[in-house]
């Protein structure tokens, strides 16, 4: 075997970092860490429910729960009074001896968990904060909130009064309330495929959300005009739900502490709600009774909004402020039906405008979308011109990752909720201020926060309320594809507009600080819930799209995976089985370093040196290396000598020379011209024209040198500058580094008049590289953030819009004016 | 620029004062980002808040400052910025303040950036105390986290609504 020498050309300075610590599976003997280790040991062993290939295995089963409930509001009391008839089907293969049913608004009870186990000045529930006193002169404080919290629970009782539970025949059914949690102990055990229906009826007063903080509640409106003031009613979490029992957990009975959110059965909803009848109510499900509570002018307005390409009123602005001061004459009963839910929320008030304008999906389920909104004036221009808009936007993306919308209806409904997600129903909170000229303005952040949390929000219909995943457990699954599809779906709405942290540059600051956890941590453990479960996994996601996978493989993986798994249950080993399954990439290196580790990027090209083909022939080779002995440069004693008039010996007595004063040591003769004919002549034939042809194309070889100083693999992203100005791009895939981790080499080859200039890694900022400094070679020195904000602060200049655009003229008493003022201040 | 906390000082035994009280949605983002980077090329130890843009518009809408389009206003970016830079201390181990310059703001990246620096040559030694209060007193649940960044090596603090000031020390490298 021959092998071929290739030479050095040049060598430039290298650089070495610290390794960061990493989570991996790492040996004793040795530095090797398995950072391409398979997952299948990680995961739950595939059975007949869910499969190894990430689907919903040939025995998957899921319990249905279906509910016909009657309530009534009564709005002066703000108070629900309501049964409801549930009918539960056991799909399992288990024998249940008892039911489980969820009675969350007992968290708000003055004896809940919850609120026992508040700590004072904790970290991590939800809710108004505390803060205990610290060390030194800091005294102990408690925020306003906490106080108005405090009280509005000390004022009122809340939580379910269960009133009874009965058979569908009427005969008491025995039950125990275990906090948040009811048990139903049936007469008989329900066997496999047996359903059986009870009938359980409440009563209970409805929060203030702005006082107690929960997912739903009443605001009031003390300035509007009508005597009294108004409100604004959100239901949620509102009727006693049957907790989901799953074939990985068994009865999900776990207490509610407010933090983790649901999982429930889907089921189909019959639902009568008796409310003042001047009110305004959006609700899942479809109305059944438009007849009973709508006028003709608002049934033939919804009918032109079916086909309409702008949002039309149903309730007009005008319309909705002369209902403000209206006074109820009675009850109105308003019913719906929804089929295949997991929740039912609604809302009511006689303060909502309301539009509408049907989403068409030619060939789909549903062909008739209706989207929905519902605001009061405080809502004003922003929900006029963004809310509605926005929910088509929603359906129009996340359409092409997952399915048609298979719901007729999907609305977005202002009031004192931020945001928050339910079947066809959002709660949005975003609103505009009221001025002193009475007008009503929002800033660009709040346009940006509107259109943001209604495709959030409505992007949650698919993710989890149809892929219905478990929040309670793995907040990100649900919270990460959302954040990830809404910040695909912000970009979409215009790539020009400030939205934040979703991308894998935005998660740099994030990922090299010490106080983390893994992605794949249980919710209630996770220490920072939004870059954990909200831009971590989002930014993963980008950079699987658009940089490991490519946008064709990925959409079809992700769409593989919500189809498969549409209005099923899907756990974090079925998504990531699901994405490899579909794709065919091997993305388990992927699943360790972002999902299970708390590594951060860092690629460091240390090293570049260029190499050439010796060509063996010493009449070539050995006047090159004489060259490259010439070249260098003259030894300064030298140079000093000749500078000093020190002449060489050699020089002052020209008379004496020898051989080698004619040859030097490059000098060839014929013992080395023989060797070389001998050279080729033992060379096998295909080596002998491979060497011909290589000596001839005279190659430049490059060898680039990198190290991972993050921990977390990645493909290497080149960007390589040529002396020609030509640009190279070369994409190495992360198994690159599949034997070592910490460091790698790759060569390069180009033609022999393309030389290498510089070498670039990430240029473009994809896979939230921590330190861009090491990411060039030869090294270029980065401005930090400060220094080129100093060096471009000079042009900057920015204007005001909409408020400031009132602004008047000024003169030169209107200075002294409020020179004066901001004394005052 | 005048401040209206939303906290309520418990005295132990004794009774409380009392402020305002000022109303937030719910949907606040609740956490800050500082990086605080000893620069070697430079000779500074520079500074750079980033800030939920929406979180900084409440508390200048509840704060009575106008206008409140951080966006779009210089004037209330500067406001902020003024504001902000009371809220984040560092001091030297005796506890006397270490007087930081305010270098800018801007908006950037879908976030309001607040800029302070120092040299190093005026820092006291390789070590000092931070304090990070941004928005404690007008959001609840505000999180604020700094890294401090020597060379390679990351130290992150994190400060909740009460938190106690925190001894940063310069690894030896």
């Amino acid at each position: 075997m021959n092998l071929l020498r290739i030479y050095l050309i040049g060598s430039l300075l290298s650089l070495f970092g610290n390794s960061a610590n990493s989570q991996v599976i790492q040996q004793t003997k040795g530095q090797f860490e398995d950072k391409f280790r398979q997952l299948d040991e990680a995961l739950p062993t595939p059975n007949a429910y869910r499969n190894a290939s990430g689907q919903p295995g040939h025995e998957y089963w899921q319990q249905e729960a279906d509910y016909i409930i009657e309530a009534e509001l009564d709005e002066a009391a703000r108070h629900i009074k309501a049964n409801a008839t549930i009918t539960y089907h056991n799909n399992s293969p288990d024998t249940l001896e008892f039911l489980w049913l969820y009675l969350d608004q007992n968290i708000f009870r003055k004896n809940s968990i919850k609120e026992r186990t508040l700590e004072f000045g904790g970290l991590g529930s939800r809710g108004p904060s505390t803060s205990a006193p610290g060390s030194g002169n800091e005294p102990a404080k408690m925020s306003f909130h906490e106080l108005r919290r405090q009280q509005g629970l000390a004022d009122r009782e809340y939580g379910f009064e269960i009133l009874s539970v009965t058979t569908e025949g009427g005969s008491p059914l025995a039950h125990t309330i275990v906090g948040t949690l009811m048990r139903l102990d049936p007469k008989t055990p329900l066997a496999p495929g047996e359903s059986i229906t009870f009938k359980i009826s409440w009563e209970h007063n409805i929060i203030e959300e702005n006082a107690i903080w929960g997912r739903s509640g009443y605001e009031h409106f003390p300035d509007d005009e009508r005597e009294g003031g108004n409100d604004i009613f959100l239901l949620a979490q509102w009727f006693p739900r049957m907790a989901a029992y799953t074939d990985y957990e068994g009865w999900h009975n776990k207490e509610f502490l407010g933090r983790g959110e649901f999982t429930l059965e889907f089921g189909d909803y019959n639902v009568s709600l008796t409310v003042p009848d001047d009110h305004i109510v959006s609700s899942t499900g479809v109305l059944q009774n438009p007849d009973d509570v709508l006028t003709i002018t608002q049934k033939e307005r919804l009918i032109e909004s079916e086909n309409a390409d702008r949002p039309v009123f149903i309730v007009t602005p005008e319309e909705a402020l002369k209902n403000e001061s209206s006074q109820p004459e009675g009850t109105k009963t308003w019913h719906f039906i929804a089929e295949n839910v997991r929740d039912f929320a609604w809302a009511s008030s006689r303060k909502f405008m309301w539009d509408a304008q049907g989403y068409q999906q030619p060939d789909a389920e549903v062909e008739t979308v209706m989207a929905m909104s519902f605001w009061p004036k405080e809502g004003g221009d922003l929900w006029k011109k963004y809310s509605t808009p926005a929910i088509i936007h929603t359906m129009e993306v996340y359409e092409r990752f997952s399915f048609d919308f298979p719901y007729p209806v999907i609305q977005s409904v202002n009031g004192p909720v931020g945001g928050m997600e339910y079947p066809m129903i959002t709660f949005n909170g975003p609103r505009t201020d009221l001025q002193d000229d009475g007008e009503r303005t929002y800033t660009m952040s709040e346009k940006l926060f509107l259109i943001g949390v209604v495709i959030h929000e409505v992007g949650h219909n698919y993710f989890p309320m149809i892929v219905n995943s478990d929040e309670r457990q793995w907040t990100w699954i649900d919270e990460g594809i959302n954040s990830f599809l809404d910040s695909v779906a912000g970009y979409e709405w215009d790539p020009d507009l400030p939205w934040s942290s979703s991308l894998p540059r935005d998660l740099v600051p994030y990922m090299i600080s010490e106080n983390q956890v893994p992605i794949m941590t249980q919710s209630d453990s996770v220490l920072q819930f939004g870059p954990n479960a909200y831009s971590k996994p989002s930014a993963a996601l980008h950079l699987l799209r658009d940089t490991v996978m490519g946008r064709e493989l990925f959409d079809h993986a992700l769409q593989t995976f919500s189809q498969r798994w549409k209005f099923k249950r899907p756990t974090p080993s079925d998504f990531f089985r699901t994405m490899e399954e579909a794709s065919g990439v091997d993305l388990d290196w992927f699943w360790r370093g972002w999902f299970y580790s708390t590594d951060h990027v860092d690629i460091s090209v240390d090293r570049v040196y260029q190499l050439k083909l010796d060509t063996k022939d010493p009449d070539i080779d050995f006047s090159r290396r004489r060259r490259e002995e010439s070249d260098k440069p003259t030894k300064v004693g030298v140079r000093l000598n000749e500078e000093g008039g020190i002449q060489p010996w050699v020089d002052r007595h020209p008379d004496i020379k020898d051989f080698y004063d004619e040859n030097d040591i490059y000098t060839v003769t014929n013992k080395e011209r023989n060797e070389y004919r001998s050279f080729l002549k033992n060379l096998e034939d295909w080596e002998r024209s491979a060497f011909e042809r290589a000596v001839k194309e005279n190659k430049n070889y490059y060898v680039l040198e990198f190290s991972n100083l993050g921990g977390l693999v990645m493909p290497i992203l080149l960007k390589m500058k040529l002396s020609n100005g030509e640009t190279k791009r070369l994409n190495i895939p992360a198994e690159i580094w599949r034997r070592n981790p910490k460091k790698v080499r790759k060569l390069i080859v180009l033609d022999e008049k393309q030389t290498l200039d510089s070498v670039e890694v990430d240029p473009d900022w994809e896979t939230a590289d921590a330190v861009v400094e090491n990411n060039y070679y030869p090294r270029k020195i980065i401005p930090s953030r400060i220094e080129a904000y100093k060096s471009k602060r000079s042009g900057m200049s920015r204007r005001d819009i909409m408020q400031d655009s009132k602004t008047k003229l000024k003169t030169d008493d209107d200075d002294e004016e409020e020179k004066e003022q901001d004394e005052k201040d | 620029m005048k401040k209206t906390s939303r906290f309520l000082v418990l005295f132990l035994v004794t009774g409380w004062c009392s402020l305002a009280s000022l109303i937030l949605s719910a949907h606040e983002q609740k956490a800050s980002l500082s990086d605080v980077f000893f620069n070697e090329r430079t000779g500074n130890l520079e500074i750079a808040h980033r800030i939920s843009i929406h979180d900084a518009e409440h508390v200048l809408r509840q704060t009575g400052r106008k206008p409140a389009d951080l966006i779009h206003s210089e004037r209330a970016q500067s406001l902020f910025a003024e504001y902000a830079t009371k809220e984040f201390i560092l001091k030297t181990g005796d506890g006397s303040k270490i007087e930081l310059t305010l270098v800018g703001q801007e908006i950037d990246d879908g976030h309001l950036w607040i800029y302070q620096e120092i040299t190093m040559a005026e820092l006291p030694g390789k070590a000092f105390l931070i304090h990070n209060s941004i928005l404690h007193d007008e959001i609840d649940q505000q999180i604020n986290t700094v890294n401090v960044r020597f060379g390679s090596h990351v130290s992150t603090f994190v400060f909740a609504s009460g938190s106690p000031e925190k001894l940063y020390q310069q690894p030896e490298d």
